[in-house]
């Protein structure tokens, strides 16, 4: 697996979040370009209507100026007294703070009447004003207001004349001070700091929270907002820099009675607040909605990546051959019923490799078994080879050696008669022959004849080794009989028993006899099988002689045991033991421990012959040097016989 | 997932109105007022003062130190007091006065002046209302001239018969408007009599006074704006009382102390004006780019009691105009 690669949970994740922020995306700018539109809108309508409601307010504040002023204007008013009208012109005065002047015209247009806040009042002065523009307005329109004039340069002053009701009237006019618009203009509430403002149709500052701004009489014509409103050109809302340069919403509403413009501005920001605050909501639902989505993705991705996980890991584990691995998928789904077939799969592997293991294992052990056999069989074969030869061998030499033995032997027993027959000879020759030879040759005959006993009885030995050698080569000499093998092991034993006991008169040993009733008739050669009996007793008393051990009590069992094929003799001493060196070879002919001629070396590879080429049997040592000696005949119940082996 | 916590705070945070709280410090001096009458306990216009300041986030104690300082009337004092405030740099300097107004002028071009004076243009003060320049703005305490006709007319009202008129002040008066006012049509036919007592008030000044006024056989008094008598108010007072001349001021003080009217401008509404600029200042506006305002409403006080004492009917027109009736 590449690991650089994204995991699948990974992709399946980024495929979620992308597709959900993507909907989301398409969705929020959708409804954020909306919500901005309508919000742009709302806040251009809502601009709209503040410039018209502090067009209204502003307008309304002059209103009121007119409607007070409008309580001189009475048709009657022409009638009363001049204190009357005084009274009355003071009471306006105290009414309406903004007035700081007021004048009565007559119809004539003569002044009659000044009152002042500030200087003391003029009555009757007669001044012609008929021609004044105050008089003439006023006359023309009934409602005249006069342009905004700064008085010393910084009093925003406007004039306003109200002609008379009646025929040939009068003319009040009142002298303003537009300072205290301010009031009005302060108490417009633009949003949180948004502002209001009024020009003249010149562009000149009448009235702005900042009063210092009117009072040095600002010229605000340079601004495109009162340029466009000035003209009357362009939308009514626009964004615009404010007078100090901040980026505003400016809305205008004219009031053309006045000749007044009068702006209401908001800051970009604030008015546009709503727009931001729905774009961040959006922004913020999108947020949640990818977060949500990076959940619910790794969420749903580990669900189904998890499984998927770990069939991955127990494929992985199969795949190194822990066949036991079994994969933990609960889900009912696809990857479910795959993990099932994954680990019937596995079972069955595990199952077929089971066996086989145990074929082989089986397989194996019947090679090795058959391996042992053979190698056992080979060294038979080579053991019994080597004694076979050896055995010809023997033999052979044997058959060389005893006619030229026999002509030793016939010569001697000749040369004894011829002896017999000197005697005779001196005998007839008597006293012919002098005493002192005859003694002479006595003599010598004496110990001629006593040579030739010992040539005769040495020829006598070698005669016998070399028959046991010929032994060697005998074919089927001995008869073949059913004997009762526990009688012929008693037998034997008994024989050896007082065979060396006439050899050695103190010599005792205990014998221990397990024979074995079941041992029963057996098929063999007699002759020849009490000779390796004779032979291993003959072993086994040498053995327990030689050795020496204090309060050491020699001891012969004697063991024969019933199987189903075969039976078995033990002889077991407890002498000398067999060193390991000697053992390999004790089977050889001419190999012998015992000192130069006691012992012809052939006993036990005469042994080993009778019972392995002559009774198809086995024979077999087992020992512990200086303690003790066990030789063990295998016999075939029914074995083919060895006819005529070598 | 600290990012999320953000949302809510970008939703929620407004630009917080940049509002400068750093320590100010500003000096109130004036020409004559007692140190009592400077703290906002003491008196009206001292508390417009405060109160407009602390609208303005401006809290005396907290994080705006007022040193107050006064001449006591005394011209002789003016340079020392103006040197003295000087010395102390504080951010703001609020003038009362005309004269001390000069002389702080002369003192400092550097820190801010405040000043409420009369005809600030006229007095050498300023430039221009609309631009007064330098490192001078404030509140012109008059419409540019003196009310002198007005109170004239007022008094008038009262007695229709007045012939002679006496005018109180302290020597330090040279209004153009009291040439003026023979030619004015209130002050027709009026023979006026300039009364300066040559000592102070608590020194003779007003067995002085009374017996000018006896001399003169003065109808009405009218007083003059006249630094050095205002805090010896009483005096003047029971000086014309002693007289039997009915007193007319500029100064509500006067009347509400036994004056018959009072005729000038709303005061406290001139010293609200004058908070405003000494904010704007603060807030970083240039004084000499700020405008001289001047003050707008007018307040007609009667004193109801002192006009029955001296026999006299307080007109319609006077009562219709009257802001307030004690």
């Amino acid at each position: 697996m590449i690991r650089r690669a994204l995991s699948l949970a990974q992709r399946l994740t980024l495929a979620f979040l992308g597709l959900v922020a993507a909907v989301l995306l398409v969705n929020g700018s959708i409804s954020m370009w909306f919500a901005y539109q309508e919000a742009t809108a709302a806040a251009v309508r809502v601009e709209q209507e503040k410039a018209d409601a502090a067009a209204d307010r502003v307008a309304q504040f002059v209103a009121e100026l007119e409607q007070q002023i409008g309580w001189t204007t009475r048709a009657d008013w022409s009638r009363v007294s001049m204190e009357q009208r005084r009274y009355d012109f003071i009471r306006l005065l105290r009414q309406a703070p903004a007035i700081t002047e007021l004048m009565y015209i007559d119809g004539e247009g003569r002044e009659r009447l000044r009152l002042s806040r500030l200087e003391p009042d003029v009555t009757d002065s007669g001044a012609d004003l008929s021609a004044d523009p105050r008089f003439r307005g006023a006359r023309d329109h009934r409602v005249w207001y006069g342009p905004v004039i700064f008085r010393r340069g910084s009093e925003p002053y406007m004039t306003v004349a109200i002609a008379h009701a009646g025929r040939n009237a009068g003319v009040t006019v009142a002298e303003v001070n537009l300072k205290l618009i301010w009031e009005v203009i302060t108490a417009i509430r633009v949003g949180g700091t948004g502002y209001a403002f009024v020009t003249d149709t010149a562009g000149r500052l009448i009235a702005h929270p900042d009063m210092s701004l009117v009072l040095r009489e600002t010229d605000l014509s340079a601004l495109p907002q009162v340029a466009g409103a000035m003209a009357a050109l362009g939308e009514r809302v626009r964004t615009a820099r404010g007078v100090d340069g901040r980026s505003v919403l400016s809305a205008h509403a004219a009031i053309p009675r006045l000749g007044w413009i009068v702006f209401v501005e908001q800051p970009t920001a604030e008015a546009l607040a709503p727009v931001y605050a729905a774009a961040y909501q959006t922004l913020a639902l999108l947020g949640l909605g990818v977060v949500l989505a990076l959940l619910a993705g790794v969420v749903l991705a580990r669900r189904l990546t998890d499984p998927i996980r770990a069939l991955q890991a127990g494929a992985e584990r199969l795949g190194r051959g822990d066949l036991a691995q079994r994969i933990a998928v609960a889900s009912a789904d696809e990857i479910g019923t795959l993990a099932l077939r994954f680990n019937e799969m596995a079972a069955r592997i595990q199952d077929a490799q089971e066996t086989l293991e145990a074929k082989v294992a089986d397989r194996t052990r019947e090679l090795a078994q058959s391996l042992e056999d053979l190698r056992a069989a080979q060294d038979r074969l080579v053991q019994s080879e080597k004694l076979a030869s050896l055995g010809q061998l023997t033999a052979g030499i044997a058959h060389e050696i005893k006619n030229p033995l026999n002509f030793v032997n016939n010569f001697a027993d000749l040369s004894v008669e011829l002896i017999s027959e000197l005697h005779e000879a001196m005998d007839k020759a008597g006293t012919t022959l002098d005493p002192a030879l005859g003694a002479e040759i006595e003599e010598l005959c004496r110990m001629l004849r006593d040579n030739l006993g010992r040539i005769a009885a040495h020829g006598r030995r070698a005669d016998s080794i070399v028959r046991n050698m010929l032994a060697h080569s005998r074919d089927g000499a001995g008869e073949r009989l059913t004997v009762d093998l526990n009688a012929l092991v008693e037998e034997t034993l008994n024989l050896a028993w007082h065979g060396a006991r006439a050899e050695r008169p103190g010599f005792n040993v205990t014998l221990e006899k397990r024979l074995d009733p079941a041992a029963g008739q057996l098929d063999l050669y007699p002759q020849e099988f009490t000779r390796v009996l004779l032979n291993l007793f003959g072993n086994a008393f040498h053995a327990v002689q030689q050795k020496e051990a204090p309060g050491f009590q020699p001891h012969l069992r004697v063991m024969t045991e019933a199987r189903a094929a075969a039976i078995i003799i033990q002889v077991r001493d407890n002498g000398t033991g067999i060193p390991d060196a000697v053992r390999s070879h004790i089977f050889e002919p001419f190999f012998t421990t015992k000192p130069a001629g006691q012992g012809t070396g052939l006993g036990l590879s005469l042994s080993h012959d009778i019972v392995v080429q002559q009774h198809g049997g086995e024979i077999a040592v087992a020992t512990e040097p200086g303690a003790w000696t066990e030789f063990t005949i295998t016999l075939p119940r029914r074995a083919a016989l060895a006819e005529g082996a070598a | 997932m600290r990012r999320r916590h953000l949302l809510p705070a970008l939703l929620l945070a407004r630009p917080a109105r940049a509002q400068r709280r750093r320590q100010a410090r500003i000096a109130l001096v004036h020409h004559y007022r007692t140190p009592a009458q400077l703290l906002p306990e003491g008196h009206e216009q001292a508390r417009a003062l405060h109160a407009t300041l602390a609208a303005a986030g401006w809290r005396e104690g907290e994080n705006l130190t007022i040193t107050r300082w006064t001449a006591l009337g005394d011209p002789a004092r003016y340079a020392a007091l103006c040197a003295e405030v000087v010395a102390t740099a504080p951010d703001v300097i609020l003038v009362s006065g005309a004269g001390l107004a000069r002389e702080m002028l002369a003192a400092t071009r550097r820190i801010p002046l405040v000043v409420l004076t009369p005809r600030p243009v006229e007095n050498g003060l300023a430039e221009s209302l609309a631009r007064p320049g330098g490192n001078l703005t404030g509140v012109s305490a008059d419409p540019g001239f003196h009310l002198l006709g007005k109170q004239v007319e007022f008094l008038r009202a009262f007695l229709p018969g007045m012939e002679r008129l006496a005018l109180i002040g302290d020597g330090t008066q040279d209004l153009p408007e009291l040439h003026d006012l023979p030619r004015q049509a209130s002050g027709a036919g009026l023979a006026l009599h300039m009364l300066v007592p040559g000592a102070p008030m608590d020194r003779g000044g007003g067995d002085e006074l009374v017996a000018r006024l006896r001399e003169t056989r003065a109808d009405a008094a009218l007083m003059l704006h006249a630094p050095r008598m205002i805090p010896r108010h009483r005096l003047v007072l029971a000086a014309t009382e002693r007289a039997g001349v009915p007193l007319a001021s500029e100064l509500r003080l006067f009347t509400t102390a036994g004056g018959l009217f009072s005729y000038g401008a709303d005061w406290v509404e001139v010293e609200r004006r004058r908070a405003r600029l000494v904010v704007r200042i603060l807030e970083g506006a240039s004084p000499g780019e700020l405008p001289i305002e001047q003050p707008v409403r007018f307040d007609l006080v009667v004193n109801q009691h002192t006009a029955q004492r001296f026999g006299l009917v307080v007109p319609l027109s006077v009562l219709a105009f009257a802001t307030e009736v004690v």
